[in-house]
Formats: C-alpha cells, sequence, structure tokens
C-alpha cells in the first residue's frame, strides 16, 4: 500500500467540510443566484441532499472495497487496461484540470487585493505550499486543516450572526417567484461544484482509521459544509440583494465588506478573505494528494511522494494557461463542465459498484 | 529565447532538489523515469506555451476535444 498513515473520523469530518468550501464558498453564490435569484438557497438545499446522496453511492462501494481507492477497485474489477481507460484516466485527469482550476480562480480572486503583484508569482508560492504538505503525506494534510477549518468555520458563522441586524430579510421574497424551473436550472452547477468534486475523497476514504466511520464522517462532513455554504449564499442575498449579488464575482467579499459590527468595526472582508485562501489551500491539498497518490497507483510507483514537486509544477503551468478570461471560465463551467462532470462523479462509481453488486451480491462488506 | 532557458533552467534545478530530497530515487531507475516524465510534461507545456506554440488556452482545447468527440458520436449515429 502506497499510503500507510491514517486519519481519525474527526478528520474526515472536517477534511470533507473544508472540502467542499474553498474557493467554491466565493464563487458558487454568485452562480447560483445568476440562475435562482433569491430562491438561491433553496437550490443550495437541494443540491446538499444530492450531495449526501453521492456519499451513499461512493461509501457503498467503499464499503465493499476495504482499504481500497478507487484506482485500486477499478483495477479489480474491469481489469488493468479496462478499468484504467474507463475510471481511473477520466478521474484523473478531471482530478488534475480541477486542481489547475482551483488555483486559477483563487489567484483570480488574490488579484483584488494585490493588484501590482504578478499572478505567477503567486501560482507558485500558493503551489508550494501545496507540494511541501504533499510531501508530508495525508497526516500533514489532515492536520493543517485542522488548525484551518475551526477558524474558517466559526468565522463564517460568527460573521453571519453579527450581521443579523443588518440583513434585509425581503430580500429572500417572493419565495419561488417564478416557480421551480429556475431552481432546477441552477441545480447541475451547483451539484457538480461542490458536491460532485468531491469525488477527491474516494482516494481518501480508505485512509480513514476506522473503516466502520466511514459513512457517518462524510455525511457529517458534507452537512457541516453545506451549513456553511448555505450560510455564505443567504448572507450574500440577504446583505446585498438578490440583484446585487447575482453581478457580484465574489458576494460574500463584498458582503463582508459592508458588513460592519456594532457600529463601529468593518472591514471584514480581509479577515474573511485571509481565511478563505488558508480554506482553499487544505482544500487544493487534498486535491492534489487525491491526484498525486491515483498517478501513482497507475504508475506503480513504490512512493507517491516522488510525484509531488512534478505535479506541483504541472499545476503551477496548467493554472496559468487555464483560460484567458473569467468570461471563458464561466462559459466553460456552466456550458462543458456540467456535462463532463456526472460521468466522473457518478457514471465511473457507479459502473463499479454495479460490478461489484454482480460479482458477488454480499460483496466484502464492513459491519 | 530568454524564456525558454529559464524554463529549462527551473525544472533542472526542480529536478535537482527532488533528487537531493528523495536520494533512494536514484536506486529505483523506474520510479526516476516515471517522476521525470511527469516533471518533462511540466516542462513541455511551459515551453509551448512561452514560445507561443501553444495558441490556444487549456478550456479551449478540451471544448474543442469534447464538441469534437459529440459531433463524431452524433454523425455515427446518423
Amino acid at each position: 500500500m502506497l499510503e500507510k498513515s491514517r486519519i481519525s473520523t474527526q478528520q474526515l469530518i472536517w477534511l470533507y467540510a473544508n472540502g467542499l468550501l474553498g474557493v467554491t464558498t466565493l464563487i458558487m453564490p454568485a452562480t447560483l443566484i445568476q440562475s435562482a435569484k433569491q430562491d438561491a438557497w433553496i437550490s443550495a438545499l437541494i443540491g446538499a441532499v444530492a450531495g449526501l446522496g453521492l456519499i451513499l453511492i461512493w461509501t457503498a462501494l467503499m464499503l465493499r472495497h476495504p482499504r481500497k481507492t478507487i484506482v485500486e477497485i477499478a483495477e479489480e474489477l474491469l481489469g488493468k487496461a479496462l478499468g484504467t481507460v474507463l475510471v481511473t484516466l477520466p478521474l484523473l485527469s478531471y482530478l488534475l484540470w480541477l486542481i489547475w482550476s482551483m488555483v486559477r480562480e483563487l489567484i483570480g480572486f488574490f488579484t483584488i487585493n494585490y493588484p501590482e503583484t504578478p499572478a505567477e508569482f503567486m501560482i507558485v508560492v500558493f503551489v508550494a505550499v501545496c507540494v511541501y504538505a504533499l510531501s508530508g503525506g495525508l497526516e500533514v494534510i489532515a492536520r493543517t486543516n485542522d488548525l484551518v477549518f475551526p477558524v474558517v468555520a466559526v468565522s463564517t458563522a460568527a460573521l453571519a450572526l453579527f450581521a443579523l441586524p443588518q440583513f434585509a430579510w425581503q430580500d429572500l421574497q417572493p419565495v419561488l417567484g417564478e416557480g421551480l424551473a429556475p431552481v432546477i436550472a441552477a441545480l447541475p452547477p451547483h451539484i457538480a461544484w461542490p458536491y460532485g468534486n468531491a469525488v477527491a475523497f474516494l482516494m481518501v476514504f480508505p485512509h480513514i482509521r476506522d473503516l466502520k466511520d466511514m459513512r457517518k464522517g462524510a455525511l457529517l462532513g458534507s452537512m457541516l459544509g453545506s451549513f456553511l455554504l448555505l450560510t455564505s449564499i443567504l448572507v450574500s442575498i440577504m446583505s446585498l440583494g438578490a440583484t446585487s449579488a447575482a453581478r457580484a464575482v465574489y458576494p460574500p467579499h463584498f458582503a463582508a465588506r459592508t458588513t460592519v459590527i456594532a457600529g463601529f468595526i468593518g472591514g471584514l472582508d480581509g479577515l474573511m478573505d485571509v481565511l478563505w485562501i488558508s480554506s482553499s489551500v487544505a482544500r487544493t491539498m487534498v486535491f492534489m494528494y487525491a491526484f498525486t497518490l491515483g498517478l501513482a497507483q497507475v504508475l506503480r510507483l513504490s512512493l507517491y511522494r516522488y510525484l509531488a514537486i512534478p505535479v506541483g509544477a504541472l499545476t503551477a503551468i496548467g493554472a496559468d494557461i487555464l483560460y484567458e478570461s473569467c468570461v471563458e471560465q464561466t462559459v466553460f463551467n456552466k456550458q462543458i463542465v456540467t456535462l463532463i462532470a456526472p460521468s466522473i462523479y457518478l457514471g465511473g462509481p457507479l459502473l463499479c459498484l454495479a460490478l461489484s453488486y454482480l460479482r458477488s451480491p454480499q460483496g466484502g462488506k464492513q459491519r | 529565447m530568454t524564456l525558454a532557458l529559464y524554463t529549462i533552467a527551473g525544472y533542472t534545478v526542480l529536478a535537482a532538489i527532488m533528487l537531493a530530497t528523495f536520494p533512494e530515487l536514484k536506486r529505483q531507475r523506474r520510479d526516476l523515469v516515471l517522476s521525470f516524465a511527469v516533471l518533462a510534461a511540466a516542462c513541455a507545456l511551459t515551453l509551448a506555451t512561452v514560445t507561443g506554440v501553444l495558441k490556444l488556452t487549456i478550456n479551449q482545447m478540451i471544448t474543442g476535444l469534447f464538441i469534437g468527440v459529440v459531433k463524431a458520436i452524433v454523425n455515427l449515429w446518423r
């Protein structure tokens, strides 16, 4: 086994919750509010339920093949060639694109606060931190997240709580004013982005110390992450109004900027930006870990950490040449990713699960 | 040209860091070759970008590939 370290259930909960946040907290509210307007929170709730459904499918597969990653499971069920072509390669390509995309979007956000610093420099610094943690292994990543996540969670909740008196509750009305259609239309990217992308955890789940807590940990993590995501969406709508929030690229950032606590504590966007960036670092580390471990398993390397620096170098370049403008990225995310992503996060695992049931209906299920 | 040279120099430094960090890589020839192949891919991607060979962004390439595959399937179906 390439990875010998283990993480606790609590670490999985926090990792999973943070895996849904990161840069998604900044970008997802705008995408949702553009489609569903003031009903974006309903889309977020439906998306959260779909996310729980995905976890049930994923963990059903992982529990039937204990201590094996999706790469090993696909190889076992489909054979090396077919497993690699049908499941592993699409998953790894998607993960690599996702890492590039996450780094690039975060750097795009950086440039708001540091307009004169070259994006390339920030990409290299950001990737260097991720590579350093990746060289340390999963335990180091989980412990980094243990430091970051509680602060992010408490601050996000506290910001919403302190901003309560400023909230314009009428901005949430009319509820379902245009029917269910806009709410449903907003769902595909919302399910793909935070919840579908957590497919990277199929490389992390086998390394939880107590396997029987895998499903519980992931479900709790997903609920916690969804709660924080929902909080961000509600704060964005009620602080800025649906129309202004839909126009903003990073609504939670602007909502934090306009929030004043007790009439004299303002300018909270700086603090929240630092927290969102820290959260994104931890999230990127998990995704880089999943990709590196998967690639090492496919290539049959004796240690996945050999790939940390090469993957970091690949990320630094990929993130830089991913797209030319925010518009290109938004169109790509809405039109192409929404079509490709379900085959990765649902198609591959479902195919493996169906084959696993066909081969042995009882399987090696952990009880 | 200068940028290309900087790129090669940068990746040589990265390769040196890799070998210093994982001295056992020198003994495991297969691991060494595969790790350096990934590094070479990063190097090639950089060179293609800085020399202007790569005219499309990654997203544009994926979009083109995706649309091409969909069109091919539709044509086969017809």
